[in-house]
């Protein structure tokens, strides 16, 4: 793992510390449940990583703040829903909803893909709510620079079946939850914007230097949802979950480019694109496992990831009898079993002997001890950003370019996901 | 039988065999193809002329004529005449043929072996990858056996990071039966939308005979095509303007078979707007199971088959969701198409009237009209054709005739096609001059001179609030020059209204020094507000 300079760290151990407090929920989605929804298209800033700003056009709840992403919808499948939509920009702006049917605008004038709000005007749009599924919301007006500017986020429809499903399908089941939504911006366009010079930008040049997830930048992505630190970039993209549960994981390509959006710590197995199940008629199952999901700009996909101790030939949890017995003489003691072992290597210690602590070179992740929940001798000044012993897995995208903001590594479209030990994070509502 | 109908009957089998072997075998389908150049022209005016196929005898295309294998041909000929003066060749990738590779010495271009490489030769490389035609009117005959079913692309295999940008492409279909491409997986129309881009830049350089490293006509501009920037992106050929027509395809209830192809130089990620596309094959190969989506990552090179079933007449609206929605800076352009549903199309005509100028748009979906230069299109029962007025600089739309009621004098207008033609027609006037001493009144300049050395302050006042803006236009001899700018603070009126506002003009180098100026004001939300400098003046240096 490549060295994290210390102060980024600084910002991960305060979230997780301020997380995993006993009581504290971990979010759901977060989002707007409507189904009626007022957006706003407004100015903003986001702030990068690096602590440099950019001017944003972003849609706003209501008469809240912009924000970007824009607030995911999230609704029930066959819910009457309409987006009233009240234009502050300087220029017409829209709303397009990829992979609904029967999406029906009043007021506002005719535009390229649907009616315009005109500057100070507004335009509804009203559809039912379709097939259950994750999909993506935008500016269908000039979309090469609208969508540059921020004016892009994701819906979600939940299925009938229930909040815990992902569609009217007993294998989406799922524990946890999480959305990613994958951006990148030339932030040039975005100067020439705030000063008016509409006719220097030449769209067909756009060349990104600052990608996001959730609409933060690099180590940024980890810090709370709706941390005070960004008043206009609500949404984390740290992933927390315990061994054994079933993550959905929902990827939205919001940008103009392909990321190639890659999970560390297990294969990830996809089960819908676009917000339809891979699945053919009632028992035909296409989907598929990977590592990598290409998602294409305006694609969504949804996976399932987990993880286990599954093959992993010890104990991850490290027990031991009342006795310090291992091994055989552990499960005849009765020690029991905890979320996400496998019982063939229930009691087995790691079958290497650690090295001496003066033979390591420390990751700042590194708690002493290689078991979940752990925690071991360290040489002072080393370790102390894991305080709850979690097993750190980076999920980024793998266009290893765009691990950077402005250049600069750590940045752009990375996040972690943590496998905290049981009992730490509270079931999701 | 007597002896004489046996002999016709001999006679006539005699016939039939002669033409039988005239013919060719039964299953084999022949396309005399030619190549050349042609001028593509872009929206924005740019000519790039290009290389590119064309039936022979008939006219150069880009992309190449459809070539269509019939569902019980196997075999494809295709009879080359090369015109231009580099040698080519064509490839259908996913089409089996027996390939012969031309190698060439990479220093003089000269041709060292085909086929393998000789043993020993380390620094031959592949120009070709099968036989070359010959330039400057050289023939071949190119044939594929055991043709399969499918979509497909085919091109140059020449030099091809060159030949192809230029233009050397086009599609090819067979079905596997009539009305299937593939088994099982029928439709009632099918539509090729072959995805491409140019890089006028390197092509022109080929064109003028300056690209490589060696070339016809030096100094050699363009070595390699390493900097190759795509700036223009076409569908079938053309890019999106105002006046480019939805494409044609089946009617509500009706199955569509959609062809994507790419043959440019991206991936590119169609969408389509309400409704998903049940995706069945990809490179001539169905899928076990089709897969339902609104978006294709369409790779370079690929070929893409996806059925639709519009329930409704209408437009469909397919874009480029990575975004190549430009004709170079210019928008809307690029990789935008709708696909029209038909249903009792209407012609809606628009004409311009009055004694100013301007342009009239369809700038609602599914556009469709660029009023100077295409004034006319159909349209679908019901459709609400939006329509923006866009006067020239110096005039100002007054108001339009025939569109819907509470439109008429809305710079941006409905039209709601029923069941007759639809004429329409656009006012744009220049306005009165008006004399001093009404609502707004230009200060300064009305005589005198103005100093291109240093900005100078246009003043003015006026007696009741003109709104938030005020254009400055520059005149000389009563003909438009140059708009000095589009909106100018008016300036804060006070209680009665009254108040004054200011400028500050740095005039444009490009203006020439001279007599006879004259400056105008109006303001941008009411037109009656508007004066003219009272004398002319002077620009000097």
């Amino acid at each position: 793992m490549k060295r994290i300079t210390e102060k980024r760290l600084i910002l991960m151990v305060s979230v997780i510390t301020m997380l995993l407090l006993p009581g504290v929920l971990v979010a759901a989605i977060p989002g707007i449940t409507g189904p009626d929804f007022s957006l706003t298209a407004k100015t903003g800033t986001v702030v990068v990583d690096d602590g440099s700003n950019i001017f944003m056009w972003g849609f706003a709840n209501g008469t809240g703040s912009m924000q970007y992403p824009a607030p995911t919808l999230i609704v029930t499948e066959g819910q009457l829903v309409t987006v009233s939509l009240t234009n502050q920009l300087p220029v017409n702006v829209s709303i397009v909803f990829p992979g609904q049917t029967g999406v029906t605008a009043t007021g506002g004038v005719p535009g390229l893909l649907t009616n315009d709000a005109a500057p100070g005007g507004t335009v509804t749009y009203t559809f039912t709510a379709g097939q259950p599924g994750t999909y993506t919301y935008y500016s269908g007006t000039q979309p090469e620079l609208q969508v540059e500017m921020g004016l892009v986020g994701a819906l979600i429809i939940r299925p009938l079946q229930g909040p815990k499903y992902a569609y009217n399908d007993a294998a989406t089941v799922f524990d946890r939850e999480y959305l990613f939504v994958l951006s990148e911006m030339d932030p040039p366009i975005h100067v020439k914007v705030q000063q008016g010079k509409f006719d220097e930008i030449d769209n067909s040049e756009a060349y990104p230097v600052a990608w996001f997830m959730n609409g933060r930048a690099g180590m940024d992505t980890v810090a709370a949802n709706n941390d005070p630190i960004f008043p206009h970039q609500p949404y984390a993209a740290l992933a927390l979950m315990q061994p054994g549960e079933r993550v959905l994981v929902r990827m939205v390509g919001a940008g103009r480019d392909l990321h190639p959006f890659h999970l560390h710590g297990n294969h990830h197995r996809v089960i819908a694109k676009d917000g339809r199940l891979l699945k053919s008629g009632l028992t035909t199952d296409l989907s598929e496992g990977a590592f990598t999901t290409s998602v294409g700009p305006g694609q969504t996909f949804d996976a399932i990831w987990s993880w286990t101790g599954a093959n992993m030939g010890w104990d991850f949890y490290g027990h031991k009898g009342p006795n310090g017995e291992i091994g055989q003489a552990c499960v005849d003691a009765g020690v029991a079993l905890q979320p996400g072992e496998s019982l063939a290597d229930h009691c087995k210690p790691i079958p290497v002997a650690p090295p001496d602590n003066k033979d390591m070179f420390f990751g700042p992740l590194y708690t002493g001890s290689p078991y979940l929940g752990g925690a071991g001798p360290l040489p002072p000044g080393e370790g102390g950003f894991n305080p709850y012993g979690a097993y750190p897995f980076m999920w980024h995208s793998h266009a290893e370019k765009e691990l950077t903001s402005y250049n600069v590594f750590p940045g752009g479209m990375l996040t972690w996901a943590l496998v905290v030990p049981p009992g730490l994070l509270q079931p999701e509502p | 039988m007597n002896h004489i109908i046996r002999y016709h009957l001999k006679l006539a089998l005699i016939l039939l065999i002669a033409m039988v072997i005239t013919a060719g075998t039964a299953s084999a389908i022949t396309y005399n193809l030619s190549t050349g150049t042609v001028d593509k022209t872009m929206p924005d005016g740019t000519v790039v002329t290009m290389w590119g196929f064309g039936f022979t005898g008939g006219p150069i295309t880009v992309p190449g004529p459809e070539l269509v294998v019939p569902p019980g041909d196997t075999t494809l000929e295709i009879n080359l005449t090369n015109n231009l003066s580099d040698s080519v060749s064509i490839i259908i990738p996913g089409q089996t043929a027996t390939m012969t590779p031309v190698w060439i010495n990479p220093t003089t271009g000269a041709v060292t072996s085909t086929g393998s490489r000789i043993p020993g030769d380390t620094t031959s490389r592949v120009r070709s990858l099968t036989v070359e035609t010959a330039g400057l009117g050289g023939t071949h005959t190119y044939m594929w056996t055991n043709v399969q079913p499918g979509t497909y692309l085919y091109k140059s295999g020449t030099h091809m990071q060159v030949q192809v940008p230029m233009g050397l492409y086009g599609a090819m279909k067979k079905n596997s039966i009539a009305g299937s491409a593939y088994p099982g997986r029928p439709y009632d129309v099918d539509q090729v939308l072959l995805f491409s881009d140019i890089d006028p830049v390197i092509v022109g350089a080929v064109i003028a005979g300056k690209y490589g490293s060696a070339c016809a006509n030096p100094p050699c501009t363009m070595t390699s095509t390493n900097s190759y920037k795509a700036r223009y992106f076409l569908i079938n050929g053309e890019p999106f303007s105002y006046s480019r027509s939805a494409i044609p395809i089946g009617t509500a209830g009706q199955t569509t078979l959609l062809r994507f192809i790419n043959a440019g130089s991206h991936e590119f990620l169609p969408v389509i707007q309400g409704l998903y596309m049940d995706v069945i094959a990809e490179d001539g190969k169905p899928y076990p199971f089709s897969k339902s989506q609104y978006s294709l990552l369409l790779a370079g090179g690929k070929s893409i088959d996806a059925l639709i079933t519009p329930a409704a007449s209408g437009y469909i609206p397919l874009y480029d969701r990575s975004l190549h929605l430009t004709n170079a800076a210019g928008s809307p352009g690029g990789l935008r198409v709708y696909l029209n549903v038909p249903n009792a199309p209407q012609s809606l005509t628009v004409s311009r009237a009055g004694t100013g100028t301007g342009i009239v748009r369809a700038t609602g979906l599914p556009g469709g009209i660029d009023c100077g230069t295409d004034c006319t299109e159909s349209y679908n029962l019901g459709t609400v054709v939006g329509l923006t007025a866009y006067p020239d600089p110096g005039s100002i739309f007054s108001g339009w005739t025939g569109v819907d009621a509470g439109t008429e004098t809305l710079p941006s207008a409905t039209v709601t096609i029923g069941a007759a033609p639809v004429a329409v027609t656009a006012t744009f006037a220049l306005p009165a001059i008006p004399p001093s001493g009404t609502s707004l009144t230009l200060k300064r300049p009305n005589s005198g001179k103005v100093k291109k050395s240093k900005p100078y302050k246009i003043k003015w006042k006026f007696i009741a609030p003109p709104g938030p803006t005020i254009k400055i236009e520059l005149f000389q001899n009563d003909l438009f020059v140059a708009t000095v700018t589009d909106a100018a603070p008016a300036g804060t009126p006070n209680k009665k209204g009254k108040g004054k506002g200011l400028f500050l003009w740095t005039v444009d180098p490009t203006i020439l020094d001279g007599t006879g100026y004259q400056i105008r004001i109006t303001s941008t939300t009411d037109p009656t507000f508007v004066d003219l400098s009272n004398k002319t003046f002077k620009i000097v240096p």
